[in-house]
């Protein structure tokens, strides 16, 4: 109970940073993608079933925000927390490696499934400049931001662990 | 005791869920809500009305803290460079005047010229509602943002919106304290607009390439006949069904005939910076209810 509840507030506070806090804070036009740190780090410590629901949850909050049709995101967030789940099997809390590269590897598959179904379907064929004016700086700047906050989610996550060992 | 144990344990197993199916399940009711969401829009406004109860306030709060802070720093900015625009300014300013002059002759001439033509009604000011922009797509692929008003401040879906003089965008969705705004630079937007000199129509749609390289925004459909060069304004045209007609979208540049020959293609420059946009004005004035109020 406690967990969801915490998760719950966690991922509100990612969306609010990534719409309103970071449009002060844009670089190139872009925000860093807040919410898939979130769901990486959730991924990481907690594993794939954790990283699904989390997932489907903050697709449907960006999508009711800003989107005519809800349930993309949801879809792409949830395949991706499930793909990264896997890594909970190597999960070592002393490395902040492989959560920085996963993140990586995660908004680069984000951005890139994005531009795929909403703009190549659409006839937009110039991939190579949306590479360079959106998804490069997006992914740079998700991962520097991710710097950042990855230690941040996961000592919420220790300190949840506490507190449930303890009960 | 110990196969016992091992039953139990193979039991557990078998009923214990999967993260897959969790996917599939959750992927399912995903394309679910995408069908119901694309196909009854309206299902989804109660639980998009809850969100904006709950999430609403605090964008406001991040808005105005985030506001002082960049208003802190750009008083701290060189003033040097400062004085200098106010000289500049003071110059415009002059020759603005003489050109208000000008302007107001002309305009006794033309409510003149109008009232022959009765079409004085046709240009008068719409009425207008302002309200402060507190979130932004974070996806980074659409222009799109939310706005501190909704329908309990009287703003409908359709609605037009401008800042300063030129045009934002239109209002795309509405929930009970706030509203969804997509703008003109938009990669899915598109606006039937019209030269301010010729009257010629053209089609102003967003372009994400474009508008990440130069600000600017692409311009089809203009006839090959058009009178049109580099700076001509480009306003929202009559034909449009959604926008009012005559607000300002921006400035022709690069103009090119189409390889088919049979049209021109060029490039507009917003009449809005919508790089430093925080203030917005809403026209609460649809279209349709204007022109029905005209056929009474």
């Amino acid at each position: 109970m406690v967990r969801i509840f915490v998760y719950s507030v966690l991922l509100l506070f990612s969306f609010l940073l990534q719409s309103s806090a970071f449009s002060f804070l844009r670089i190139s036009g872009v925000v860093p993608n807040v919410m898939l740190i979130l769901l990486i780090a959730v991924a990481y410590a907690k594993g794939q079933i954790a990283a699904v629901i989390l997932g489907f949850f903050a697709g449907l909050l960006t999508d009711l925000w800003f989107a005519d049709t809800v349930g993309f995101c949801s879809i792409l967030y949830m395949f991706i927390g499930f793909l990264a789940g896997y890594s909970n099997k190597i999960y070592e809390k002393r490395d902040y490696i492989t959560p920085l590269l996963m993140v990586t590897a995660g908004e680069f598959l984000y951005s890139f499934l994005y531009f795929v179904f909403l703009f190549l379907l659409r006839g937009r064929l110039d991939i190579g400049n949306y590479m360079i004016s959106t998804i490069l700086p997006r992914i740079m700047y998700t991962l520097i931001t991710s710097i950042a906050l990855y230690p941040l989610f996961l000592g919420v996550h220790c300190l949840l662990e506490k507190l449930e060992g303890r009960d | 005791m110990s196969r016992r144990r091992r039953r139990r344990r193979t039991e557990k197993k078998a009923i214990s869920i999967l993260p897959k199916h969790v996917l599939f399940l959750l992927g399912f009711l995903s394309i679910v809500i995408m069908f119901v969401s694309y196909r009854f829009p309206s299902i989804l406004a109660p639980v998009r009305d809850a969100l904006g109860m709950v999430v609403v306030p605090m964008q406001k709060g991040i808005n105005y803290v985030g506001r002082s802070i960049a208003e802190r720093i750009s008083v701290l900015e060189d003033i040097e460079s400062l004085q200098a625009e106010n000289k500049e300014l003071k110059e415009q300013l002059e020759q603005l005047q003489y050109q208000t002059q000008m302007m107001m002759l002309d305009r006794y001439e033309l409510g003149g010229l109008r009232e022959l033509y009765e079409l004085d009604q046709k240009y008068t000011e719409y009425p207008k509602v302002a309200a402060r922009i507190i979130a932004r797509e974070s996806n980074g692929w659409y222009s799109v943002f939310t706005i501190d008003k909704g329908y309990e401040d009287g703003i409908a879906k359709d609605m037009n919106v401008m800042a300063g003089n030129g045009l934002v965008g239109i209002v795309t969705d509405v929930r009970k304290n706030s509203a969804t705004v997509r703008s003109v630079i938009d990669d899915n937007s598109k606006v039937s607009g019209m030269f301010l000199k010729t009257s010629d129509t053209c089609i102003v749609s967003g372009d994400l390439s474009s508008v990440m390289s130069d600000g600017l925004i692409k311009v089809s459909m203009i006839p090959l006949n058009a009178d049109v060069k580099d700076g001509d304004e480009v306003i929202t045209s009559h034909i449009s069904d959604k926008f009012q007609q005559g607000i300002l979208i921006g400035y022709i540049k690069d103009i090119e005939v189409d390889s088919s020959n049979m049209t021109k293609t060029a490039y507009l420059t917003p009449a809005v910076d919508f790089e430093h946009l925080e203030e917005v004005l809403i026209i609460t004035q649809l279209k349709e209810s204007y022109e029905l109020g005209n056929q009474d």
